[in-house]
């Protein structure tokens, strides 16, 4: 069975009270996905981590979030609307938070896109984890 | 009402109390024959979000509204006819709280139900739940469902495990104890430097999951903890050093 890609977007000013609204969001897409809710605690998480690095190293405004859920699993992307920033991938690569995301994820990305806007994107696989 | 009970009144002596009234003693005595009516109702009304003390009070308002207005020459037991009013009176109750009668119960109350039914369903199908499943499982919305292992996660972890037998410490403590211990790379405690000031358990739990790569299910498994418990535990401690890390 196949469902056709969802996509969820979501602005917020690039400030920690508003990290708490991108992980509702992402949750939100998670269950629909039908993830465990292990899986899907993983990904709060995963957001919560990707968002703290945008929000200590790339000083944007806004931070947006784009998930696309698909049949069998959820591409998270998180990107600062900054351009040009002090946003350095040497740094952001060794960060503890980025082994976080990396660690909790199947995939993770910098700058996707390449588009100029310093973002973090990662895929999470439904696990089905049969038994 | 039930007459089977070894202190109760005869219907003959309930008669009689109706007929002293509005005698304030035989009001009362009424009122204490019939109290358990009103706790019954109270306790039937209760874990829709209101207390049951509330709910008792209310019940025991809806007895003594009964009692003043029964009229014995219309032939209907008093019991038929408190149980009524005493109903009546919790429903109003709900009512002017602006509730429906079928409440939503409160985000606490379903954090628990969630949280059972997390673990009865992991037990039974061997893997972690969907929101879909444990909202099927517990009868509520999906919405709730999320809503509350949101609250789950902001608990304590004390709060939710159980003590072990002997009460003096919890399954998850216990690892301490074991041998294994888990060497963590000066490497990776650079990446983190306050990784060093965690407690042991959620080092270990971090190390596990981050740098071995391990599940939170294998986690669980290892140290003989709740999978619930290993999320937690590691929600808790990324917590505590990212605010170390916003600290400076």
């Amino acid at each position: 069975m196949t469902t056709p890609p969802e996509v969820v977007s979501a602005e917020v000013p690039a400030t920690p009270d508003f990290v708490q609204v991108l992980r509702n969001v992402a949750a939100g897409v998670a269950a629909r996905a039908d993830m465990p809710i292990d899986q899907i605690e993983e990904i709060r998480l995963a957001v919560t981590e990707a968002a703290s690095l945008l929000l200590t190293e790339a000083l944007g405004t806004a931070i947006r979030m784009t998930i696309r859920r698909d049949d069998d699993l959820v591409d998270v992307e998180l990107s600062s609307d900054r351009t040009t920033s002090s946003w350095r991938s040497d740094r952001i690569e060794t960060s503890w938070a980025w082994i976080v995301v990396s660690g909790l994820t199947d995939e993770v990305q910098l700058d996707r896109e390449g588009a100029g806007a310093p973002s973090i994107a990662f895929v999470k696989r439904r696990d089905r984890n049969p038994m | 009402m039930s007459d089977d009970r070894k202190d109760s009144r005869s219907d003959e002596e309930i008669a009689e109390l109706f007929r002293k009234l509005p005698d304030p003693g035989a009001r009362e005595e009424l009122a204490k024959e019939f109290l358990p009516l009103a706790e019954y109702f109270a306790r039937r009304f209760s874990g829709r979000g209101e207390p049951v003390d509330d709910l008792t009070q209310t019940a025991s308002l809806g007895l003594l509204n009964a009692i003043d207005r029964f009229d014995p020459e219309r032939g209907v037991p008093f019991s038929t006819y408190a149980a009524a009013t005493i109903v009546g009176e919790l429903k109003r109750h709900f009512r002017d709280r602006g509730w429906a009668l079928r409440v939503p119960r409160n985000v606490q109350e379903t954090a628990i139900l969630v949280n059972r039914t997390v673990s009865t369903l992991w037990q039974e199908m061997g893997r972690a739940p969907t929101v879909r499943e444990i909202a099927a499982s517990a009868d509520i919305g999906e919405d709730d469902v999320l809503e509350a292992l949101d609250a789950l996660q902001a608990y304590t972890t004390d709060s939710l495990d159980a003590p072990t037998a002997d009460a003096t410490s919890t399954a998850a403590e216990s690892i301490g104890a074991e041998d294994r211990s888990y060497e963590v790379s000066e490497e990776w405690l650079s990446l983190a430097p306050a990784l060093r000031e965690l407690p042991e358990r959620e080092r270990a739990i971090l190390y596990l999951r981050f740098f071995e790569g391990r599940t939170q299910t294998e986690i669980a498994d290892e140290l003989g903890i709740s999978q619930m418990h290993v999320s937690r535990l590691v929600s808790q401690s990324l917590e505590k050093l990212r605010q170390r890390a916003s600290e400076g």
